[in-house]
């Protein structure tokens, strides 16, 4: 066991090109994140910035034509990009496993949910009854009722939540250290949503595990986590505690995210604030701050010069000139 | 982010506040979809082998004014837009436009009639077919209602200006456009015949917040600028209330709350509303709610509770709300609710 100060998970420069016929698209550059053990870590970005990429390689799913560049994904201290199949397949589903953003697919439809969830304990020991009836419990842990029952069921026999409650049950099977939520709940409705919610943060309380939480809803992100990354166009520009980011935000393209949501938004309003422009393209990035071209604080060196990390506290850190000395606040 | 104003004179109509007449009534709507056959009922012994997707929905538009209406998925919200413009048949009641019932009407009256109406579609890039150009996507409606007289390279540009494209988008063809700009195009479409009422099924639905301010910033500026009158159709109630001025929420099918979008936000009457509105995130890490109101989910259409259908999940319910469906009525502020112990108003 590795000393229970250092985070469970600790990604480091971690870049990754993706090959295409217009030559590599560098959908990850630098980017280094930590999930402290115990702890809710949220990966906030658009569409495009790179959080799934991330998940993924994580999990050691990455797409044929992904290639990783440079950096460490330090699990436990050990670098699962060093790892072969055999020792990632150990790891997957027994310390660190994954809950998809889209609870319809994740499951097979053609098996019933019970024969999916005691197929997937094939690395342990003990008779099919006793699966199942691990099975069973863990359903009732997700707020699934008459889990015996619904066993014999299969996936187009429950509703969207439910589907995402047992999608969670299989993640949670294996006891991980980690789950990865790859925006759980954005196929479903806001009351689902919030008790889902509610379920995650008892299930940490009661697994004592990590969740790194994906997502692009700022309010989930508030309820939720512990601490915040902020992803844009592949690279973090802004992190820190859900306090610092929420109330302190220090990056402009973080102070415009909250502002731009339009339930943060007081006084009711027809004309909403917008990000204007457009997401880099990632085949050939900006040379300088990659937010520059959007950016309403845009001066001098940004277009020219990348900004390094400033440590505001010690816990908030943000990518931008105007932090290193800039006066043009 | 103000665009710039791409009017022709043709698009041009007086742009009114919201006004005082009526321009679409709906009354005692109900929509009903077959579930079954008569033989496959009989055999399995199932009495009822209709589902009600929409039931007594009554509401007025006025013209130039937002209409929102809010609910869960199943809630029928998209079964009643698509009812009012004939999408979906109704099984009784009406749909007055104008002063007239074009539903009940023959076929050249409904199509007179979706000229003034249009339908976004929820999803904008499955709506579009990945085989047409821009410019052919946008001045189908002109072919479609056979006015090929127009211009149709001129008529897509014009198009393309009132929705802050590019013209050069003529030619791209739906893979080529992000999420904003297929909505945008999507909205370019519905503009086409310059109608009156444009009914918008989840216009922000899966884009980013930053791209959905700019949606809503152009729907709102062409309202001003176009006289048009919408009738929203989302989950995301953030959304309604900076850009609706009635909502009504949707609970199996009935309005359980309709209203001033101010007066159900600052005073959610109905259990439901209130629920909903508890359930959204709030985005403020100090701010965190420790239970959830609202458990559970919404029931099957085909087992529709007894008494008021809210009642399997309402944490207020009391013996009556079992037994008896609560009746419509009207609160003094202009809200109508259906709920037998009202929480304010």
């Amino acid at each position: 066991m590795a000393d229970a100060a250092a985070p469970l998970l600790r990604i480091e420069n971690l870049s990754i090109d993706f090959q295409s016929s217009r030559g590599p698209v560098h959908a990850l550059r630098n980017v280094s994140v930590d999930v402290p053990r115990g702890s809710i870590v949220g990966l906030v970005g658009e569409s495009g910035s790179g959080k799934s990429t991330l998940a993924l390689a994580t999990m050691g799913l990455m797409q044929n034509n992904a290639v990783v560049k440079g950096g460490r994904i330090l699990f436990d201290d050990r670098d699962l990009l060093t790892l072969n199949a055999a020792e990632l397949r150990s790891l997957r589903g027994r310390r660190i496993s994954m809950v998809f953003q889209d609870p319809m697919t994740a499951l097979n439809p053609v098996l019933s949910i019970g024969r999916q969830m005691i197929d997937i304990q094939y690395r342990d020991r003990g008779n099919t009854v006793d699966k199942r009836r691990k099975a069973a419990d863990l359903l009732r842990r997700v707020g699934i009722p008459d889990p015996e029952q619904r066993l014999g069921q299969f996936p187009n026999e429950f509703s969207g939540g439910m589907r995402q409650r047992i999608a969670i049950a299989m993640g949670l099977m294996g006891n991980p250290e980690l789950l990865i939520a790859d925006e759980p709940t954005t196929a479903l409705d806001v009351t689902m949503e919030a008790q889902i919610v509610h379920l995650l943060r008892l299930l940490r309380r009661d697994f004592k595990g990590s969740i790194l939480f994906i997502s692009h809803n700022l309010g989930l992100i508030a309820e939720l986590c512990d601490y915040v990354v902020i992803l844009y166009a592949g690279e973090v520009v802004e992190h820190g505690t859900v306090q610092d980011i929420f109330h302190r935000p220090r990056h402009p393209y973080t102070e415009a995210l909250l502002v731009c949501d339009p339930a943060r938004i007081e006084q009711v309003s027809r004309e909403l604030p917008t990000i204007s422009g457009d997401v880099p393209n990632l085949l050939n990035p900006p040379s300088g701050c990659v937010f520059a071209p959007r950016c309403p604080r845009v001066f001098e060196p940004c277009r020219d010069r990348q900004p390094g990390d400033t440590a505001l506290s010690a816990t908030q850190t943000a990518r931008c000139h105007l932090l290193n000395g800039g006066a043009h606040g | 982010m103000a665009e710039a104003s791409l009017l022709t004179p043709h698009a041009a109509r007086a742009a009114p506040a919201v006004g005082d007449g009526v321009l679409l009534s709906v009354s005692d709507l109900r929509v009903r979809y077959r579930v079954m056959g008569p033989i496959k009922a009989r055999l399995l012994g199932i009495q009822n082998r209709f589902v009600d997707a929409v039931i007594d929905v009554s509401f007025d538009v006025r013209p130039g004014m937002t209409f929102a209406l809010v609910g869960e998925s199943g809630s029928g919200k998209s079964s009643l837009g698509r009812a009012i413009i004939g999408l979906t048949p109704i099984h009784s009641g009406s749909v007055v436009f104008d002063g007239t019932e074009p539903l009940k009407g023959g076929a050249g009256e409904l199509q007179a009639y979706r000229r003034n109406l249009a339908m976004m579609f929820q999803d904008p890039v499955a709506s579009l077919s990945p085989r047409l150009s821009v410019q052919t996507l946008i001045t189908e409606p002109f072919l479609i209602h056979n006015l090929p007289e127009r211009d149709l390279a001129t008529e897509a540009k014009r198009l393309l200006g009132l929705v802050g494209l590019p013209p050069d988008f003529v030619s791209r063809y739906p893979h080529q456009l992000s999420g904003g700009q297929a909505r945008r195009v999507g909205v370019a479409r519905a503009l086409a015949l310059s109608p009156k009422l444009i009914i918008a099924d989840e216009p922000t639905a899966g884009l980013d917040v930053s791209v959905q301010g700019e949606i809503l910033n152009l729907l709102a500026r062409l309202q001003r600028e176009l006289g048009l009158t919408y009738i929203i159709i989302t989950h995301n109630l953030a959304v309604v209330r900076h850009v609706s001025d009635e909502m009504a929420i949707m609970y199996m099918g009935r309005f359980v709350e309709r209203g001033p979008t101010a007066e159900v936000f600052r005073a959610p009457s109905h259990p439901y509303t209130h629920g909903l509105l508890a359930a959204q995130p709030n985005p403020d890490p100090d701010k965190r709610r420790d239970n959830v109101e609202l458990q559970g989910e919404v029931p099957s259409l085909t087992r529709r509770p007894s008494g008021c259908e809210f009642h399997t999940r309402c944490p207020h319910v009391q013996d009556r709300c079992r037994h008896e469906r609560p009746l419509a009525r009207l609160l003094a502020d202009g809200r109508e609710i259906r709920c037998h112990f009202p929480l304010a108003g």
